[in-house]
């Protein structure tokens, strides 16, 4: 199995390697040719073979055929000539038979000049008919041309008949032979029988040889092959070639192949390439033979395979030119996809002009929206950092109030001129860490541990502006300090905290509590910044939060908008800003973050 | 296996090989089948038949089968032949056909029959292959009709122009003696065939014998083909169109030797004062010239014929010399004064 994978793995590379199946199209082009030309030579290989077998079939069986009709024609005419030698019974004939056996010239004058009229009648209705003869035991002929005397001794047909019981009505044959004119003719010839069965003589029939060229002179095997026809010696008796009549059949045929002759269509394959075919005419015992040339069998099935292969290579250039075409019309979509897709990559706003109803057409479609969707996305990103950056500016912007710079330059000249040293280090140390988280090298994203220091220094600062008015705590837990955030999210809130709302008390005892925690459900991060300052109308803390709820409005109540916007457009709409009242009094500022974790 | 095989076919072989040394003698050329040289190409003359060991064969070949004036001479030919010891064959067209006759007696010629002797319907076929036949060795005689210029050793038969010169003088006898002589008569011949040479012969001498004599007009020469029934036919048919003609000569009696109630027209034409003159005295035509069919009649003795010509051609094949090289059998004249005298000594020929 695994032998099998690698080689027909190795078979596959060789392939793409060889006809450099690279494209889609040369792949497609390929298999349409394959496939379409692998039934085609496997239908021709086999149609060659069945047809060259009924080719053979059918010469045989034709051959066979024009055999039987020629022996069936022999045997109508025999038939014939078996009618006619009915007559030999006739009055007249047995008359002269008996006149003649008797030496009875002048009695016998009436019975010959009958016998003469009846006999050249009975001649006349056949052609091929030489003569028609009455002969007796005493050797005596008469027939179409006269009287003759005939050596019965020297003819077989009268000896074949005269050695025959008188039971035996059956006709007998003779021939080829010379008749008295000296042309070849053949002699059917019956018995006549005196009162007693008593041997008289016979009637015999002269047919002319040409009758045989008539019956099977006109017959072809094909092109070359003929029939003919031997007699029982095997002398030629009739052949297309008049120079081979009465020629022995071996020197045409060879001997040797006479030898299981017997049989009734006995097929030999000489070496000559003819394919033999005899059948015995039974009443002559002479052979009707059919010869036909193997040469036109393969002559006809170089005409067939000539064909196939014409056939073949002009319906595999018609397919390779249909592959070509169809591998055109399917790929070239693809590749105008491919390159549409290429320009997309370097110009989104490209669309796909491919209309087609196909697979491909609909793949271009969906293309062209994913094209869309990602312009949209693209546009939407766009915008949202443009105001993510916006908003960071401001945010920055609010940072770096002048008079927050102004008060904290005010407290440390303050500071430097009570000879609080320390005092000032430290404020300046604050300010500057302040300023540096601000900036934060351009980040967006800082680490809690760095928010809450930021919120720490800021709430220092303030503190130390402000004295002991209120206090703060910042409580975070442990775990999240190494968790990320976006920056300056809840100096704002601070600030809101400090101006609206423990500065606002008549009396000391404000606190600003910054808490951070996990909410373990929901893995969010809380935030919160509590205060116990002046508080809110509800009302307006209702707007507030609507505001926060529809992000955009932010044109008042900023600082709360811009921290909840940017928390909205860093981690989404289900994150953001809240406010709810304090119980006791103030307002508590809810952040919820994602859990974001920092390096390392 | 292979081993005795291989003897087996050498045993074969040898035996053979011995057939064939043994029946060599049966393959000489007298006994070589003709025919497949026949069949080669034309009938071969040069095809032997058995040697004279046999008795001899001379075959008769008259013009025709179908005419029975020949078979007088059959009868008396083939009893002679019977006398002398020798076989006869009868042998001719059924009809007259001088083409077929040549063939026939080539057919003779290769089977090299002792002698032959022809009734020739066309000199000009028929003499090639009477030279044919003698340049084979076979004696050729004519008989009946000659072959003139031919290399045949004898005639036997009519001197026909002797009889065509009996009939003319029968005819002016005849129209003399009805005191027509200085009238121009109007006169028709019925022939065997144009070219038959012993029938051209008589029409000679019957026109010789009238010259002079009576002033005859010849207006039609009608051909029968040695044919009796067209005989009677071709008369009747002129009759009717040609009532006026005053005169008939007959150079042969073929019209007369079927039924003569065939030939109503005819018959009236001779009632009506026509005058009619006929070769043979057979029995059919002597009671045909008793009705009137004719006036006088001319006979041939067919019998001697086929006597004399078998005895002399026997005697020419033995080296016995021929007496003259025209043998004439002599002439029998017949007219209504002994029509019954010679029909009392004739028999019919009841061959229908």
């Amino acid at each position: 199995m695994k032998l099998s994978k690698t080689v027909f793995t190795g078979f596959q590379n060789r392939l793409v390697n060889t006809f450099k199946l690279r494209s889609l199209r040369s792949k497609f082009m390929l298999s349409f040719v394959f496939l379409s030309t692998i039934p085609l030579v496997i239908l021709a290989i086999f149609s060659y073979g069945v047809y060259h077998d009924i080719l053979q079939q059918n010469i045989q069986s034709y051959t066979s055929e024009v055999i039987d009709r020629v022996d069936r024609n022999l045997e109508i005419y025999l038939s014939d000539l078996e009618r006619i030698l009915e007559l030999r019974n006739d009055y007249y004939n047995l008359q002269f038979i008996k006149l003649s056996l008797a030496g009875d010239v002048e009695g016998n004058r009436k019975f010959i000049f009958r016998l003469w009229e009846n006999l050249n009648n009975i001649r006349n209705f056949k052609t091929e008919l030489r003569d028609v003869s009455i002969t007796t035991i005493g050797g005596v002929t008469v027939g179409c041309y006269g009287v003759t005397h005939t050596d019965l001794a020297q003819n077989v047909l009268f000896q074949t008949l005269a050695n025959r019981t008188a039971k035996d009505d059956s006709i007998a044959i003779w021939g080829p032979h010379p008749d008295w004119l000296g042309g070849p003719v053949f002699s059917v010839g019956k018995a006549i029988h005196g009162d007693y069965d008593n041997f008289l003589g016979m009637m015999s029939i002269d047919v002319d040889v040409e009758l045989l060229e008539r019956i099977c002179g006109n017959i072809r095997l094909g092109k070359t092959g003929y029939i003919m026809l031997l007699d029982e010696e095997n002398r030629i008796i009739y052949h297309p070639n008049r120079e081979l009549i009465g020629k022995g059949i071996g020197a045409l045929l060879g001997e040797a192949s006479l030898a299981d002759w017997q049989q009734d269509f006995t097929t030999k394959r000489r070496l000559g390439n003819q394919i033999v075919r005899v059948k015995t005419f039974a009443p002559a015992n002479w052979k009707i033979i059919g010869l036909s040339n193997r040469f036109e069998l393969a002559t006809e099935m170089q005409k067939i395979t000539g064909l196939s292969l014409t056939i073949i290579l002009s319906t595999i250039l018609v397919l390779t030119l249909m592959a070509v075409y169809f591998a055109h019309l399917l790929t070239n979509p693809l590749k105008e996809l491919q390159q549409s897709m290429r320009h997309a990559s370097e110009d989104l706003n490209t669309n796909v002009e491919i209309h087609t109803m196909d697979e491909i057409g609909e793949l271009s479609e969906t293309f062209n929206q994913m094209l869309a969707r990602i312009r949209q996305l693209m546009k939407q990103s766009l915008q949202e950092q443009e105001k993510l950056r916006r908003a960071e500016m401001k945010a920055l912007q609010e940072q770096i109030k002048p008079h927050f710079i102004y008060n904290t330059l005010d407290l440390i000249i303050g500071l430097l001129e009570t000879n609080k040293n320390e005092d000032v280090i430290n404020t300046v140390e604050a300010l500057g860490a302040f300023f540096r988280t601000s900036l934060s090298q351009g980040q967006e994203l800082i680490t809690i541990r760095e928010e809450a220091e930021h919120v720490r220094n800021y709430l220092y600062i303030q503190r130390r502006r402000h004295g002991d008015k209120y206090d703060y705590a910042i409580e975070i837990e442990e775990r999240l300090l190494n968790k990320k955030t976006i920056k300056l999210i809840l100096q704002p809130l601070v600030e809101n905290a400090i101006y609206h709302g423990v500065r606002e008390l008549e009396t000391p005892g404000g606190l600003i509590l910054i808490k951070g925690f996990l909410l373990e459900p929901a893995n969010t991060i809380c935030f919160q910044v509590i205060d116990n300052g002046a508080g809110m109308e509800p009302a307006k803390m209702e707007e507030i939060n609507r505001c926060l709820r529809e992000s955009g409005t932010g044109q008042r109540y900023f600082g709360l908008s811009n921290v909840n916007e940017r928390i909205r457009l860093a981690f989404g709409p289900e994150y953001g800003l809240a406010l709810s009242p304090t119980p006791g009094g103030g307002v508590t500022a809810t952040i919820k973050l994602p859990v974001v974790e920092g390096k390392g | 296996m292979i081993v005795s095989l291989k003897v087996a076919r050498l045993f074969c072989l040898a035996f053979l090989f011995l057939c064939l040394v043994l029946n060599l003698p049966l393959f000489s050329p007298d006994l070589r089948p003709g025919f497949w040289m026949a069949a080669a190409g034309s009938t071969s003359v040069s095809g032997s038949f058995p040697p004279k060991t046999r008795p001899l064969v001379i075959a008769i070949v008259p013009k025709s089968l179908d005419n029975p004036v020949f078979v007088d001479s059959m009868e008396t030919a083939m009893s002679t032949a019977k006398e002398l010891g020798v076989k006869l064959e009868w042998v001719a067209p059924f009809k007259v056909d001088p083409d077929l006759q040549v063939k026939i007696i080539e057919g003779l010629i290769w089977r090299k029959v002792d002698g032959i002797a022809i009734s020739t319907s066309d000199p000009e076929k028929i003499r090639k292959v009477i030279d044919k036949a003698v340049e084979a060795g076979i004696k050729v005689a004519t008989i009946d009709a000659d072959c003139p210029e031919s290399q045949r050793l004898f005639y036997c038969g009519t001197d026909n122009y002797k009889a065509g010169w009996a009939c003319g003088e029968a005819m002016v006898k005849i129209v003399t003696e009805r005191g027509l002589a200085d009238k121009r008569l109007k006169t028709a011949i019925l022939t065997g065939g144009i070219e038959a040479h012993n029938l051209n012969e008589r029409i000679r001498g019957f026109k010789e014998a009238v010259a002079g004599k009576l002033d005859l007009e010849y207006v039609a020469l009608l051909a029968c083909d040695d044919d009796t029934t067209t005989g009677a036919k071709v008369v009747e048919a002129y009759i009717k169109e040609h009532p006026e003609t005053d005169l008939f000569y007959f150079s042969g009696g073929w019209a007369f030797f079927g039924p003569t109630e065939s030939m109503p027209l005819y018959q009236e034409w001779c009632n009506n004062g026509g005058i009619a003159v006929s070769m043979d005295t057979f029995y059919s035509v002597l009671q045909a010239a008793k009705k009137g069919f004719a006036q006088a009649l001319v006979g041939q003795d067919f019998r001697k014929m086929g006597e004399l010509t078998v005895k002399y051609l026997v005697d020419a094949i033995n080296g016995l010399p021929v007496p003259m090289e025209y043998i004439d059998t002599g002439l029998e004249l017949a007219d209504e004064s002994n029509f019954d005298l010679l029909l009392s000594q004739k028999k019919p020929w009841e061959m229908k």
